[in-house]
């Protein structure tokens, strides 16, 4: 028995590769021919009769399969360390085997989010605005510090601020990518990447080396969903791959929170919108528990903001400033400062850490604090 | 008969000298030209016999050789046509030799033989100068332009006939001495003037310091919010070109034949802007002929490249050496060349493609959208940019306010008083400003006192700052103290200069 599981292993390997050819049937069409390995051997007119084969994809199965070497490949897997799981396997995540189009297999390095453990998606726009980066980062950080898997996409901008927020709060998080798992994209989240694989996990149903390509992110988005528990948008446009995520949440039946923005804000206009149609308001971490954990004691004291103390000018300027960025000449004119010592105010606040400098000469605040 | 006379020639944007040798001798009628000449220096052989023939005289039926002296520098230029034609009449017989010998002669002849003007007539005679001559015959076109340089005695001269009159010794022809007053030094045309830029707190403020140390800035703003006005106005707040500046910078147009106002000096400091399709040569100078690039061009004033990221890639770089060494030194067939080129480089570009970042709600453009095009400028040449500053666009109140801001002759006050300051401190260094101190001139001007060696100290630590942007900081905050007129570096100055690094751009 162990010994066949070993071998059927590598003909579902073989199929798990398939992905990009025959998009979300895999599992139909492996079913309809009895396994993977059945594929692998039938003839061409086998092939045609099972439903979902059409004479192009057939062809496509065949010269595929020629230049495969079933013990070769699997074994080269193998050697990279990335881990293959395919829907029968024991670690295949419970809550994504309860959802209809499951993946057929999932390509893994590092973990899979725990079955037993709260989880939840921090999803939102690539372009995000001072005010999102502030809030997937605090939405990030404190999830992980309540010990809930923060689940995303690894993208720019809101997916990687949450991520990378909760890698930061000591918890764990992990990534589902649009490409092949030992493929890192966005290039740039890199330095995110490698500390996702070991704490955390980076998982895909793409096999390996598969190159991102804007057919693969949709179908992603379901795996994202189907990981977690809820759903929690920070910052989206109104027609965005953010929500085809809320979309394919809600078919799975998980809940969707959004986080509140400015409703004149075009990046706040999604989750507004979802908003509208019944998504849960929330403002704090806390809410998401609440929302998801019976056995979550509201009672437990929300944290307070932090004091810090600050000279006349800079909690002047401190209060003015916002999580959108304001030019220095704005903020020194409403806060009636000459020029010059804005400027000082401004570059101690960023050095104390409560504001960053987000494009040349424009300022926000990242830090919740109580200036006194 | 042997005869000679003396000329010069330009190499780089400096003179040389070039001893035009006549012979006629008998033997078959022939003019043979040598010396080292370029085609146009060639074609002077039917210029000279139609102009001498067309000023009366006959052109003599004999062998005649005209040699160009040195033979190993390439001539080239159209200016040896008059000594040329002098030349053979020295050898005729027809002008006496006392006059010869410490005068030069430069300038093109036309088939009528009038006398055009050339280019870089100033460069020629201050080095004519350097070398002991006193007089110099030069087309009457240029003749204000000669007599910039003092103690030589100009010549201007419409013909041929002219010239042979006065080497033989009948003063009928004007000549000229020095003139560029003190006044025509400090006049400047006031088209561009800071108290026409409304609002703009930080950009005129990183302006100024910028000018004060003579930094190179970027300025980072949406479209239309004034980048190029801005720009435009840094001439007029830097202090005038000193005189020996003011010969240095209106040689080098002289050469370039852009020297506009032949009768005075060029008082203002130059204010070059090419466009972002130039190519690398026309940026350092060079082409066959080799002449100044823009880099030259802005000497001792700005070269400003408005929507740097459109630049080529390549005519960037080709900025890194000059901006290090002030000077280009230009290799080509016929020699190496070297121009100087102290400019002072100001950058605009916009914050990403669409221009409107960080208003999110207005820009349309994807983080790596904007990285790419903000990648479009190298590291390397970013660490050159002292000062960055973020040019705002303007709001409808600051647009109709019809007041006036505080002018440039007042800033120009302010940045002079740093300019003299930074002169007496490097009065034995061999550097003019702050932004040319190198590593020990650092350590020892910008000397930071013990409680704000400590401060920033934990300012580094905390903002992650690069051995590069260091410097840079410390150079910048050199500038606001000098500003100030205060000989320490205060905290308030490190503040200013961190908040003008440009290590954050990418935000």
């Amino acid at each position: 028995m162990d010994k066949k599981y070993k071998q059927d292993i590598k003909y579902d390997y073989w199929w798990a590769g398939m992905e990009r050819v025959c998009h979300g049937r895999m599992m139909q069409i492996a079913q309809a021919a009895g396994s993977a390995r059945r594929l692998f051997e039938m003839d061409r007119d086998e092939l045609v009769l099972i439903g979902g084969i059409s004479d192009k994809y057939a062809d496509d199965i065949i010269r595929k399969r020629s230049k495969w070497n079933i013990d070769e490949e699997y074994d080269k897997l193998l050697e990279t360390g990335i881990e293959f799981i395919p829907f029968y396997d024991v670690r295949y995540p419970k809550r994504l085997s309860g959802v209809t189009g499951h993946p057929f297999a999932l390509f893994l390095l590092g973990e899979l989010p725990p079955d037993d453990k709260l989880s939840v998606a921090v999803i939102g726009t690539r372009n995000c605005s001072g005010y999102g980066r502030m809030m997937a980062g605090r939405f990030g950080s404190d999830l992980a510090s309540y010990g809930v898997s923060v689940v995303s996409g690894m993208a720019y901008g809101i997916d990687g601020i949450g991520q990378e927020a909760a890698l930061n709060a000591g918890g764990m998080s992990y990534a589902v990518l649009g490409c092949g798992v030992n493929r890192c994209y966005p290039a740039s989240n890199k330095r995110l990447y490698e500390r996702l694989k070991a704490q955390g996990g980076i998982i895909s149903e793409y096999g390996l080396y598969t190159e991102p390509a804007a057919s693969l992110f949709p179908p992603r988005n379901r795996i994202i969903s189907g990981l977690s528990d809820a759903v929690l948008v920070v910052e989206a446009r109104e027609k965005s791959g953010t929500m085809i995520t809320v979309d394919m949440a809600l078919e799975q039946g998980r809940e969707v929170c959004v986080v509140p923005g400015r409703i004149t804000d075009p990046l706040s206009t999604g989750c507004i919108k979802l908003w509208k149609q019944g998504a849960t308001p929330v403002t704090c971490a806390e809410d998401i528990m609440y929302m998801l954990d019976e056995m979550f004691k509201i009672n437990k004291k929300k944290a307070e903001l932090k004091t810090v103390e600050l000279p006349a000018v800079q909690k002047c300027l401190y209060e003015h400033l916002e999580p959108y960025a304001k030019s220095i000449g704005q903020l020194s004119d409403e806060t009636q400062t000459e020029f010059r010592e804005a400027v000082c105010a401004l570059v101690e606040l960023c050095i104390k850490g409560l504001a960053c400098e987000t494009g040349k000469g424009y300022y926000v605040r990242i830090k919740e604090c109580k200036a006194v | 008969m042997l005869n000679s006379v003396l000329s010069f020639g330009i190499r780089g944007i400096e003179g040389f000298c070039v001893r035009v040798e006549a012979d006629i001798s008998d033997g078959m009628p022939m003019f043979e030209l040598v010396g080292y000449l370029s085609g146009e220096v060639r074609e002077a052989r039917e210029r000279v016999r139609t102009a001498l023939k067309n000023s009366g005289y006959d052109f003599p039926v004999k062998r005649i050789t005209l040699n160009l002296s040195p033979g190993n520098i390439r001539k080239h230029g159209t200016g040896y046509d008059l000594p040329m034609a002098v030349a053979i009449l020295a050898a005729m017989g027809a002008i006496k030799n006392d006059r010869l010998a410490d005068t030069i002669i430069l300038g093109e002849l036309m088939l009528n033989s009038d006398v055009s003007a050339i280019n870089g007539v100033l460069p020629m005679v201050i080095k004519a100068r350097s070398m002991g001559i006193t007089h110099c015959i030069v087309p009457y076109d240029n003749a204000a332009e000669g007599a910039m340089a003092d103690d030589v005695t100009i010549i201007g001269v419409r013909n041929l006939k002219e010239a042979v009159e006065y080497l033989n010794g009948e003063d009928t022809v004007r000549t000229y001495r020095a003139q560029a007053s003190a006044e025509e030094l400090s006049s400047r045309k006031g088209e561009c003037d800071l108290k026409y830029v409304k609002g703009q707190k930080a950009a005129r403020r990183g302006l100024e310091i910028a000018a004060g140390g003579m930094h190179n800035m970027l300025m980072i703003g949406a479209p239309g919010a004034g980048k190029s006005m801005l720009a435009k106005c840094i001439p007029t707040i830097l202090p005038p070109l000193e005189k020996e500046e003011a010969l240095e910078v209106s040689s080098i147009y002289s050469v370039a034949g852009l020297l506009k106002n032949s009768n005075c000096l060029m008082s203002e400091r130059p204010f070059v802007a090419p466009h972002h399709t130039i190519t690398d040569v026309a940026m350092t100078g060079g082409g066959l002929h080799p002449r100044p690039g823009s880099i030259s061009l802005s000497h001792r004033g700005v070269l400003f490249l408005d929507e740097m990221a459109e630049f080529s890639r390549y005519t960037l770089e080709v900025l890194r050496q000059p901006l290090e060494d002030r000077k280009i030194t230009v290799a080509r067939n016929y020699g190496t060349y070297i121009y100087p080129a102290d400019f002072m480089l100001v950058g605009a570009m916009n914050p990403c493609p669409c221009g409107a970042y960080p208003n999110l709600s207005k820009c349309t453009c994807t983080e790596p959208q904007r990285r790419r095009y903000l990648n479009r400028l190298s590291r390397p040449l970013l660490d050159r940019m002292d000062i960055c500053v973020d040019v705002e666009a303007l709001d409808c109140e600051s647009m109709m306010d019809d007041s006036f801001a505080e002018s440039s002759d007042s800033v120009r006050k302010r940045v002079t008083s740093a300019h003299e300051l930074q002169k007496r401190r490097f009065s034995d260094t061999g550097i003019l400003f702050n932004s040319q101190m190198g590593t020990d001139d650092i350590r020892k001007y910008c000397a930071l006192k013990d409680d704000v060696r400590l401060w920033f100290a934990q300012v580094l630590k905390s903002m992650d700052i690069s051995a590069r942007s260091y410097s840079r900081v410390l150079k910048v905050a050199r500038t606001v103290a000098d500003l100030d007129g205060e000989d320490d570096i205060s905290k308030e100055h490190l503040c200013e200069a961190l908040q003008l690094n440009n290590s954050n751009i990418f935000g």
